[in-house]
């Protein structure tokens, strides 16, 4: 077998341009947060198949990813601490380093810093790619999610108890404005210059131009709606609603409403994958990551995970 | 005759009277999921006329001394929950969802005292359903904060003191319904 291999050096070669052929051009990994269990599992969302299990600290909720997708970034609200996921050729290995009272959001800008939000302390903590820290920044009570824009120029901040958006400046890292959204928000996602916030107890969505900060549009959702997520070409959102079970769905420029989509009770983190065709949704009380037809609105299926999965933030990477 | 779930119940709740209350409401602390479930050797129709309706609960829970619904299954509906205590301490449950063909309701508490139970931003599900092996299975689950939502909680306030609250509440009554179903003929 092997004589015959090195008679035909080409093969090899063949193989491989096979295997590549067969993925899919949007093969991606769903690093999803499992709270009850104390544990982060990596999906490969084009076989649904979980290809590893990382234990991290306590409770685990938040998550971003490295722009490379090689780092991942895990926050352990019970822990009071972060966990640093290193990819490599194995078994990923796994750091964790402490974060203040309540770390529960993250968010990674392009340049590879990383924004992790104090729940307790009212303060967002800057750290290097590798977790050691740079700064802190004041915002407002609870600070909750967060998102950077495309260019790294600002970082938003969701403070859940002051019904507010911080708008911080990446170069200074100085909060330039406070801005009203809705009751409690949750969940911010930025996309094609708008600002979305999902606010949890008003039950909607605040759509924001990301330069001036005015507020285009109040969009009703569901009961008690955690995120956001917007195809790349910004022209669907769609709306995690925990007590409703649903994802709220909206179209085009006006952002038409779409029938809701049942996926399960509790569903919380929400990703779109990079073509726009996929959503993927952390259902907690059932266990479970949904996978879910952005163009058709159809669950396409369901994915079983860890204990309470929450997968607070962008938690779709290269594979 | 008293059960031994509902002697567990009445001790805990004697325990919270001690708890201190506390207004805050944020969602700081962790989400926690609590499930139970009882296997009865009754078919699910016959287990749902018992416990199916909305108002039914102090019929088959035996904790609970009333349960008067304001609009019977309609979602909406609020029961009273009045517990077998000392005091009569009371809370409301709102009605979010029936299915009386699923044999399922779905519900959530506002607000209720922690020295009753010690939860925020409180929802259950119950759900009567074929059983495994023949007769039906009942599960009721909940998804709740703990009653303290500050950091650091003391202890008859926290995670584990929550759902270990809620749980023996659930066991109590599916304890008790199970016995009430199978007595019957």
């Amino acid at each position: 077998m092997r004589a015959a291999l090195r008679c035909l050096p080409v093969l090899p070669t063949l193989l491989a341009l096979l295997v590549l052929a067969a993925q899919p051009a949007q093969a991606a990994l769903a690093w999803v947060t499992n709270q009850g269990d104390d544990t982060v599992m990596a999906v490969d969302t084009a076989t649904g198949r979980v290809v590893h299990t990382v234990p991290v600290g306590s409770k685990p909720a938040g998550v971003a990813l490295s722009p490379d997708g090689r780092r991942v970034y895990v926050t352990n609200p019970e822990g009071h601490s972060i966990s640093v996921i290193e990819r490599g050729p194995g078994t990923p290995t796994v750091r964790e380093v402490p974060a203040g009272a309540g770390p529960l959001g993250i968010t990674v800008a392009p340049d590879g810093r990383v924004f992790v939000a104090d729940w307790y302390g009212d303060t967002v903590a800057v750290l290097d790619p590798a977790g050691a820290p740079l700064g802190t920044i004041r915002v407002g009570p609870s600070p909750s999610g967060m998102a950077t824009d495309p260019a790294g120029t600002r970082l938003y901040v969701a403070n859940r108890e002051g019904d507010t958006l911080s708008v911080v400046d990446l170069q200074t890292l100085a909060t330039v404005a406070t801005v009203p959204v809705g009751r409690a928000p949750f969940g911010v996602t930025v996309q094609g210059g708008r600002v979305f916030v999902a606010n949890v107890q008003s039950g909607d969505v605040s759509v924001l131009d990301a330069a001036t900060l005015r507020e285009l549009r109040r969009l009703k959702v569901g009961e008690f709606p955690y995120a956001v997520a917007v195809t790349p070409d910004g022209g669907r959102v769609l709306v995690t609603n925990q007590h409703s079970g649903t994802l709220s769905v909206f179209d085009g420029p006006d952002y038409r409403p779409l029938p809701d989509i049942a996926v399960g009770d509790y569903p919380e983190g929400i990703a779109m994958s990079a073509d726009g065709t996929r959503a993927y949704v952390a259902v907690w009380m059932d266990n479970k990551l949904t996978e879910v037809d952005v163009g058709t609105g159809q669950v396409i299926r369901d994915i079983a995970v860890g204990e309470s999965p929450r997968a607070f933030g962008l938690f779709l990477g290269a594979e | 005759m008293l059960h031994p779930p509902r002697r567990a119940l009445l001790t805990g709740l004697a325990a919270l009277a001690y708890a201190r209350t506390l207004p805050a409401w944020a969602h700081g602390p962790t989400r926690q999921k609590v499930s139970q479930t009882v296997d009865i050797a009754r078919t699910p129709a016959q287990v749902w006329a018992i416990c199916g309706d909305f108002d039914a609960l102090s019929r088959w829970h035996p904790a609970i001394a009333s349960s008067p619904a304001s609009n019977g299954n309609i979602p909406g509906s609020k029961r009273t929950l009045t517990l077998r205590a000392p005091g009569d301490p009371s809370f409301e449950e709102d009605l979010t969802k029936y299915d009386p063909a699923a044999h399922s309701y779905q519900y959530r508490i506002e607000k209720v005292d922690p020295q009753i139970l010690p939860v925020n931003n409180y929802a259950a599900w119950f759900e009567v359903r074929d059983g495994a092996a023949g007769g039906s299975t009942v599960e009721w689950r909940a998804a709740f904060y703990r009653g303290y939502m500050l950091n650091d909680p003391p202890p008859e306030l926290n995670d584990a003191a929550s759902s270990k609250a809620v749980a023996g509440v659930f066991r109590a009554g599916l304890d008790n319904l199970k016995v009430l179903a199978e007595r019957a003929s």
